[in-house]
């Protein structure tokens, strides 16, 4: 639907074409990077937090714990984003922490239940 | 005319691409796999739509049961609208060239699922999603305005201006990943398709590239994102280490089926091999769901009650999965209804109506998102030049100064007040403000 209406909207608006010279991703310094080690490990350390901290029934102590590991993983992440080679699995580890960050980020600032939002330190509406 | 780059290959993306290059736009299509790899291809259900436009009761029920499940938070505006455009939506994809399930009449079949009060789904039996994501990639292969660049893996927006996300997007950094290289590639519109985020829970029913990185990228790009506490779990997806989670239906609990806890499983069977002892007839296995502590409908009650229930009792106890037990109903009758669901039981050994059904809730959807416009244009975060201390302003890119002039002198003021606050009244502080 979305897809139909930006797409729609861009052939009415018809932008002229004007590409411009970019930027290389980190011109300098690209020969500086590393292979990075497996991130297997880091991965399902993610999943199981998510998991069990921020399921279907969340509570404030649990999403506080959760931010605070996923904090020190995208400390991680980072570090290693720096200095190594891309690949897949950084880049992927890298986006699915920040995704874990706004979601727990948001469920600590509701107030209420609803939709499909449950903390059970929250009174029922 | 424009040279747009799609991230994503899912129904939005290649839809997307096949309207802008038949207008005749040089349109790219980057996704990280293969576009068969999208969770529109897993997509068994259908797509709701009322068909004729003119039908204006069959419109108001279908924006009526929407805002009902919508828990009150939907913007009506935005419902009406898109349930009024959905026949549109729908030629457009008959005209691609998809193939919904129709009646010997030649009529289209309708289904009813969870939410809707009538039969308003299109569908194509149980893989509609593999049907449209067929038509769409078959459409955008041999399109001479669309380019797809398959195994390229998009890393992060490249702002116009960096630090400046109100300046815009020119381009996108990506991971080529057979050559392993970081190609720059610019275009005059990026059109961000992609998918969920359910690889960020353990157990999902999402393919392995749902892992949020359009969401992230426009983040780290400056956008706005919204409502991303909404996640949805499937209460009942089939838990096996080996293999990724399966939904079984909502319908086997329908037909009888009820999900125990390990311990309400073993009393159980004690009891039945009890009643064998006697001579007794099986006991049912209803009065000892740990469900009935969250809803007296015990397994039959809705999807959150339940999921929520499952998710409580396995926290409580350590478990892995609970079980969603069938043994003491017609087996005949389950394989009738669910061939699918016992093909897929057969690669782990297990038998509808025999044993116990290891299930545990995975995460499926993800409600939130970008916030964007009724077109799709997202909204720009808080300027982080305003020290981040006001979270909620968000502001249109094209309204951006006078916008972000109001909120710097509100802030300004307050920042006056607070330092002010020693040497003047309470009093005038609080009007200063308001």
């Amino acid at each position: 639907m979305y897809a139909a209406r930006a797409a729609d909207h861009i052939i009415e608006t018809n932008p002229p074409t004007e590409l411009k010279e970019l930027p290389r991703w980190r011109a300098d310094g690209l020969s500086d990077l590393i292979e990075h080690a497996p991130l297997i490990n880091d991965r399902a350390a993610l999943r199981a937090t998510m998991s069990q901290e921020v399921g279907i029934v969340k509570r404030f102590d649990r999403l506080h714990r959760a931010q605070r590991r996923l904090t020190l993983l995208s400390e991680e992440v980072d570090i290693i984003w720096k200095q190594a080679v891309p690949s897949r699995e950084i880049v992927e580890l890298r986006n699915m922490t920040l995704a874990g960050q706004l979601v727990i980020e948001d469920s600590l600032a509701r107030k209420e239940n609803k939709g499909l939002h449950f903390n059970a330190d929250l009174k029922k509406v | 005319m424009a040279h747009v780059a799609i991230i994503g290959s899912g129904i939005a993306g290649l839809f997307a691409a096949l309207r802008l290059g038949d207008a005749g736009h040089t349109v790219t299509v980057i996704t990280k796999q293969r576009p068969t790899d999208s969770s529109t291809n897993w997509a068994q259900g259908g797509i709701a739509a009322i068909l004729d436009k003119t039908d204006g009761i069959g419109l108001e029920s279908h924006i009526k049961d929407t805002l009902e499940s919508g828990d009150g938070l939907c913007d009506e505006r935005i419902v009406r609208s898109i349930i009024e455009e959905a026949s549109e939506r729908i030629q457009d994809l008959l005209t691609i060239g998809v193939k919904f399930e129709t009646d010997e009449d030649g009529t289209f079949n309708l289904v009813k699922e969870g939410g809707h009060s009538t039969r308003r789904i299109l569908h194509a039996k149980d893989a509609t999603g593999k049907e449209i994501e067929r038509a769409l990639s078959e459409g955008a292969a041999n399109h001479p305005n669309i380019t797809i660049k398959p195994n390229t893996l998009a890393i992060d927006l490249i702002q116009t201006n960096h630090g400046h996300p109100a300046q815009g997007i020119s381009g996108v950094w990506c991971l080529d990943q057979v050559s392993q290289e970081v190609l720059t590639f610019g275009a005059d519109i990026i059109f961000l398709a992609t998918g969920g985020v359910g690889q960020l829970w353990a157990t999902t029913t999402n393919p392995t590239v749902a892992t949020g990185d359009g969401l992230a990228m426009a983040y780290r790009a400056g956008a706005a994102v919204k409502d991303m506490a909404f996640i949805q779990f499937h209460p009942t997806a089939l838990a096996r280490k080996n293999d990724r989670p399966f939904l079984i239906t909502e319908a086997v609990r329908g037909e009888g089926g009820v999900i125990l806890d390990q311990a309400g499983l073993s009393k159980w069977q004690k009891a039945c091999q009890k009643a064998a002892n006697e001579g007794a007839p099986m006991p049912s296995p209803s009065p000892f769901s740990f469900t009935l502590e969250h809803s007296p409908l015990g397994s039959m009650a809705t999807r959150d009650i339940v999921a929520r229930a499952i998710d409580q009792n396995m926290k409580q106890t350590g478990a892995e999965n609970v079980y969603l037990v069938t043994s003491h109903l017609d087996k005949v009758h389950l394989l009738n209804h669910f061939p699918t669901i016992q093909d897929r039981l057969d690669r782990h050994g297990l038998h509808l109506g025999r044993d116990p059904l290891p299930v545990a809730p995975a995460a499926h959807y993800v409600v939130g998102g970008l916030d964007v416009d009724s077109i799709g244009r997202p909204h720009a975060r808080e300027c982080s030049t305003l020290r981040g201390w006001w979270t909620r302003c968000r502001f249109h890119w094209e309204a951006t100064c006078a916008r972000i002039w109001r909120i710097y002198s509100r802030l300004v003021r307050y920042w006056r007040s607070r330092m002010h606050w020693n040497a003047r009244s309470k009093q005038t502080c609080i009007q200063q403000f308001a």
